[in-house]
């Protein structure tokens, strides 16, 4: 990813993730949220986790801040107002905040820059072409679709993923589906006492459809 | 938490930390290769997270939608009936 | 980055989005008036044509004078409005419509005597085609929702929250829908799609290439239940008669746009257009064969056209060919208005949730069966 991107993006993440905090109509806060979502996603992409970043968009900004975006219209919520500080908590809050500074910075400190970048750290594909056949060989599952995209000099980002995901994963995979399924039911016996909650099952059924 | 007290800003500032978590795992899947590729286990995780953070908001909504149905608020603060 | 493809893909923008995409859109407005007015047995628009003259071309003039209208009204905005959203929601609906195409392959690589490389007719190459247009496609709903919510009076209110439930609701009976037609390429890149069907026989039409074999006639039946599905469910997130409940006159006034004029109003109209083309390009591309000729005879078009100095031909011939499928989807878009009347709100809830929803699951098990055994 070129730095002049990178920069862009991780401003715009970083920028309207402090806009959600510091707004205080719902509103706004969630539209901030939506584009820091999507700079985020910018960012995995960046980082050649294609599928991923995609899913972010899909998942988090397309479906979960439309529920929000959703809840907030249905039950109108007004700005929250401007209220007194706990003395001592906005203190403890400031501390807490100043020490994490100094952590990250320590951390950036002692960094070692000469890996830096991504093009330190290129993608080698001859040897994961070697390896990948020699894998399949030995009778290890491993797409042919993504090895001939490698061959081409292509990262087959999902043909990957899933291989990954179905090979390694996979009972994780279905305790997942099983979580959501639960999460689901629940979330429909929470809405359902008087008036059927405002399509609060939907998000529960998109992601079990996902996965 | 410290400065909002809708629970609607909390479950998104919920979302904004995980996020956070699952930026730091895709940026290290990419650069610590495994067999000249980025390591995969890492963006699993990743995956996992962002489909459980979808059915915890899922849930999470239920509850506030819940929540203001009996009590007309969102306040967190104003939630204390527990402690009296 | 090199200057080539940074050439490449300014052009094939400006080409693709400015050049073929929005006059495209301007004109099918125009298509759609004149073929609902036969429907109806009307004339529709037919007297705009040359200013100042009497030459009518069929009322060809209309988009133009529409446009200008629209550009020079007054640009009015209520005073009970939340001006920010108010303003920035068309652009919402607009821009994330506009954003999907960059993954439509429009044409056959256009391979130009001067150039050692073919170029490859689309936008942006990318190797997850479908997943990235439901991503984008979804962002679309903040637009309507906005709309709804920022006009601040209730028909758009109810008119806002209508959409939301409908297109989150069929979208993934739109997601799951085209699962059974990604297990059988094997590719989530378009122009790979479009290429193998070229070769094997469209989805819906196997008949050349190996396209005879008894998997793939077995395979028409979940391909078509997918396709029937598809469509179905790109009616409800494009707000289409028989589902564009948002909007519906009747009950909602105009639904989420009620508070809109002028350009604003326009820019959700052009919005809701193109999400129709991209829709039905989409459609195209992964049903029926995206920009290749049927019964093979795009081997026969390669051949003919072999020359150094005419192998530019076949590229644009498919770009023709590829738009000439969307304007056919299209009226069948119109058409369809043109017959149906108007779900009610429980139908369209009851027929995404409970038959869309299972039918697309299950019609996922039937295709990865037929795929194993047959």
């Amino acid at each position: 990813m070129p730095l002049p991107l990178f920069i862009l993006f991780s401003a715009l993440t970083l920028g309207f993730a402090v806009a959600v905090i510091a707004n205080r109509n719902p509103v706004t806060a969630a539209l901030c949220l939506v584009v820091s979502f999507v700079g985020l996603a910018a960012l995995f992409i960046g980082l050649s986790a294609f599928f991923i970043g995609i899913v972010q968009i899909l998942v988090y900004a397309g479906a979960v801040m439309v529920l929000f975006l959703f809840i907030i219209m249905l039950m109108d919520i007004e700005e929250e107002e401007r209220k007194h500080f706990d003395r001592l908590r906005t203190a403890g809050g400031i501390a807490v905040g100043i020490g994490v500074a100094f952590l990250i910075g320590g951390v950036l400190w002692d960094f070692d820059y000469g890996k830096a970048s991504l093009d330190d750290v290129p993608v080698q594909f001859e040897a994961a072409i070697t390896l990948r056949e020699a894998d399949a060989d030995s009778g290890i599952v491993r797409s042919a679709n993504a090895t001939a995209a490698l061959r081409e000099g292509r990262l087959k980002d999902v043909a990957l993923v899933g291989e990954k995901l179905f090979n390694d994963y996979n009972l994780h995979l279905q305790m997942i589906a099983v979580l959501i399924l639960i999460a689901t039911i629940g979330v429909v016996t929470l809405g359902k006492k008087d008036s059927p909650a405002p399509d609060s099952g939907s998000s529960g059924g998109d992601k079990a459809s996902e996965s | 938490m410290i400065i909002r007290r809708s629970a609607l800003v909390i479950l998104m500032c919920l979302e904004i930390m995980l996020s956070a978590a699952n930026l730091a795992l895709v940026a290290f899947s990419r650069f610590r290769l495994e067999a000249g590729l980025p390591d995969y286990d890492g963006q699993m995780l990743v995956f996992f997270v962002i489909t459980v953070a979808a059915a915890e908001v899922a849930v999470g909504l239920a509850i506030v939608v819940a929540l203001f149905r009996s009590r007309r608020t969102i306040d967190v603060t104003t939630l204390t009936s527990m402690s009296h | 980055m090199d200057l080539g493809l940074i050439i490449s893909s300014a052009v094939k923008i400006i080409g693709f989005v400015f050049l073929m995409l929005m006059p495209m859109i301007a004109y099918i407005i125009w298509v759609e008036r004149r073929f609902l007015a036969i429907i109806q047995d009307r004339i529709g628009p037919n007297r705009v044509g040359i200013p100042w003259t009497n030459v009518g071309l069929f009322g060809l003039g209309q988009p133009i004078a529409d446009g200008l209208k629209s550009f020079l009204k007054e640009d009015f905005t209520p005073g009970h409005v939340n001006k920010f959203y108010y303003v920035i929601a068309p652009a919402l609906v607009m821009v994330p419509a506009l954003l999907t195409c960059a993954v439509l392959p429009f044409g056959r690589d256009l391979v130009l005597p001067f150039l050692d490389e073919p170029i490859r007719l689309v936008i942006a190459d990318l190797d997850i085609g479908p997943i990235w247009i439901f991503a984008i496609a979804s962002l679309g709903v903040y637009g309507i929702v906005l709309a709804g919510w920022a006009s601040n009076s209730k028909y758009p209110f109810l008119g806002g929250v209508r959409a939301t439930s409908q297109m989150i609701s069929y979208e993934i009976s739109l997601g799951l829908s085209i699962i059974p037609v990604l297990l059988l390429f094997q590719h989530l890149n378009l122009n790979d799609i479009v290429r193998y069907q070229s070769e094997h026989g469209w989805l819906l039409l196997p008949m050349w290439g190996d396209g005879w074999s008894v998997q793939r006639w077995l395979y028409l039946i979940p391909a078509g239940v997918a396709f029937i599905i598809f469509v179905v469910s790109m009616f409800a997130e494009t707000n289409r008669t028989p589902f564009d409940l948002p909007e519906c006159e009747t009950e909602l006034v105009a639904g989420y746009h009620t508070e809109y004029g002028s350009m604003k109003f326009a820019m959700f109209f052009m919005g809701e257009y193109a999400a129709m083309i991209i829709g039905s390009g989409l459609a195209v591309t992964l049903f029926l064969g995206g920009w290749s000729l049927p019964f093979g005879l795009d081997a026969l078009v390669l051949g003919v056209f072999s020359d150094t100095w005419f192998s530019w031909v076949p590229a644009l011939l498919s770009t023709g060919i590829f738009f000439l499928k969307i304007v056919c989807f299209m009226l069948f878009f119109i058409w369809v208005r043109g017959t149906l009347p108007r779900f009610r709100y429980d139908q369209l809830m009851k027929l995404g949730w409970i038959i869309f929803f299972e039918a697309a699951l299950a019609n996922i098990f039937i295709a990865a069966g037929i795929l194993m055994f047959a």
